[in-house]
């Protein structure tokens, strides 16, 4: 078996999969056809039990491994590397935030830690409950957006009032 | 266009620009509840799911949030942003999930959940299908779910 567990997809709408049991990244274009985008050169050292995947706005993509307390990072082409091996606890999920901070989530403890661009991690939150498992963050509309919706609306209202 | 329009479309902007808050981060955590984080303040219980624990966590394109049974039959609840929950999909004999783990919407709204000993990824559509995306028991993925115990389109679940 080899236990699909984190999914996401890149910016093309290609869908990557992690194998928990098997320690490879599987890439499936929009149709459904499925090859490996990445594997462990063989000693854990870039996927052991991965679980939580998260694509950053370049393209690149970052894997909790859940057994060794890391989390990897793999360009679009498949090459990888460590990202961090600081603040995690049998990490799973894992997700981005608008301003490109990484949070993720540690069963072990059901903490919440955040990591920035480099790799720096710092405590966010502790979960109620024991057992944290996975993430999904809520993009806060952009400002910038909503003034203008506002505007626009106002605008609108002004032109109904005069007709 | 009146001065005082444009004066109070501009504090307008200000004000939604001020308000336009910050990202909301919800993790699921057992045994049952899904939290809600803030960089202010402590976690707190965002919603609970109908007695099962709680796996992956997915947003659609209006907010709503999805989550999946990790163990057990694989059922699926969806959440509003006020947290009011209804049943998205629940498993039967024919097509149910076997350890619901991460899910993820593509562009076009579609739901994909990892069917982790299933070793599969299942498929819902905005327009109720639910079918076998890909098949990961070969170890490389095959395309279209072939062998598998339910059909590729033929299965309608939702509510």
């Amino acid at each position: 078996m080899v236990g699909l567990a984190g999914l996401a997809f890149n910016a093309s709408g290609h869908l990557f999969v992690s194998s928990y049991n098997a320690n490879f990244i599987l890439e499936f274009t929009p149709l459904g056809v499925g090859s490996v985008f990445a594997t462990d050169p063989g000693d854990n050292s870039l996927l052991s039990q991965t679980y939580g995947l998260a694509f950053n706005g370049t393209g690149d993509l970052y894997a909790t491994n859940y057994s060794n307390n890391t989390i990897s990072v793999f360009t679009p082409d498949g090459a990888g590397s460590l990202f961090a091996s600081s603040g995690l606890n049998n990490p799973v999920g894992l997700a981005f935030d608008s301003a490109g901070y990484l949070y993720a989530v540690n069963n072990a403890d059901s903490t919440v830690v955040r990591y920035d661009s480099l790799g720096a991690d710092s405590l966010y939150g502790t979960l109620t409950e024991r057992g944290g498992s996975f993430i999904a963050i809520q993009s806060a509309p952009e400002p910038g957006t909503a003034a203008l919706l506002g505007l626009g609306a106002l605008l609108l209202a002004a032109r109904r009032r005069r007709a | 266009m009146k001065l005082e329009h444009l004066l109070a479309a501009g504090f307008l902007a200000i004000v939604l620009s001020i308000n336009a808050g910050a990202d909301t981060i919800h993790v699921s955590a057992g045994p049952n509840s899904i939290d809600q984080l803030t960089a202010s303040g402590p976690a707190s219980l965002f919603a609970t799911t109908s007695n099962f624990a709680p796996g992956g966590l997915a947003l659609d394109a209006i907010g709503n949030l999805y989550v999946v049974e990790q163990h057990g039959f694989g059922k699926i609840e969806k959440f509003t942003s006020g947290g009011v929950g209804s049943t998205f999909f629940t498993g039967t004999a024919e097509m149910n999930l076997n350890g619901g783990e991460m899910l993820a919407f593509d562009s076009a709204g579609n739901l994909f959940v990892a069917d982790y000993s299933n070793n599969r990824i299942l498929k819902f559509t905005t327009g109720g299908e639910v079918s076998v995306f890909a098949d990961g028991t070969s170890g490389v993925g095959r395309a279209g779910g072939t062998g598998i115990q339910c059909q590729r389109t033929s299965l309608r679940f939702f509510l």
